[in-house]
């Protein structure tokens, strides 16, 4: 098992997605690490986040870049997409709602083997949307995955 | 810091950093049949629940009173 971690940057807005870990056709991510921040210029503007698992993949976007945690690891099975893409098909029911400040910075940690995990497939992922917000401040998030 | 405790098995922390505030911690716990984080508010008022067929607590969503372990789910790919 190896750990990877992945990085993008885009404006929070209505539904949009900030980026998304894709399953491959035979393995699946184990997320284990989510930090939410901005680079903006600080200011008062409420965005809600929610983690969603997603049945479809999005389009386009931005093709990012996974880097590993151990530099002698393989490159991941796992595709990762930042936004603003083509979002896409989630699943009604989020699996964590983060309500957030621009100015606050928000880090969750799993505990080993309480992960979010994708389900296996190409088509499936768990994707950080932003749901709302009052304006359309950078968003930099990072998420980090096993596999 | 406040509230750096709040479950006696986490499944997971929180940590909130806000240069006006004080720093939150908290922990989170997982539902055992949808697989969702939920920060541990006592006293909320949420209806939360337990499983005793998977030993563990469920996030009281409508889907989640039935028992379908998330990991068997997941493993499978039925989702």
């Amino acid at each position: 098992m190896a750990s990877y971690q992945g990085v993008h940057r885009t404006p929070a807005g209505t539904n949009l997605t900030i980026l998304a870990l894709e399953s491959s056709a035979t393995v699946v991510g184990k997320i284990h690490q989510i930090i939410i921040g901005s680079d903006a210029t600080p200011a008062d503007i409420a965005t809600r986040f929610d983690v969603i698992r997603h049945t479809a993949a999005g389009a386009a976007g931005t093709a990012v870049v996974e880097k590993p945690t151990d530099p002698q690891a393989p490159a991941a099975s796992c595709n990762l997409r930042g936004g603003t893409m083509t979002e896409p098909t989630y699943e009604a029911d989020f699996l964590e709602e983060i309500d957030l400040n621009q100015r606050a910075t928000f880090t969750w940690i799993a505990n080993p083997g309480r992960e979010f995990r994708t389900t296996v497939g190409t088509a499936n992922g768990i994707g950080l949307r932003s749901i709302s917000s009052g304006g359309t401040p950078n968003i930099g998030v990072t998420i980090g995955w096993d596999e | 810091m406040s509230e750096a405790s709040t479950a006696r098995q986490p499944a997971g922390y929180i940590i909130i950093v806000d240069p006006d505030a004080p720093t939150i911690e908290r922990d989170t716990l997982q539902c055992v049949h949808c697989g969702k984080h939920w920060i541990v508010i006592p006293g909320s008022g949420k209806r939360r629940g337990f499983c005793t067929k998977c030993n563990g607590v469920h996030c009281g969503g409508a889907g989640c009173w039935e028992c379908r372990p998330w990991a068997k789910v997941v493993n499978e790919g039925k989702r």
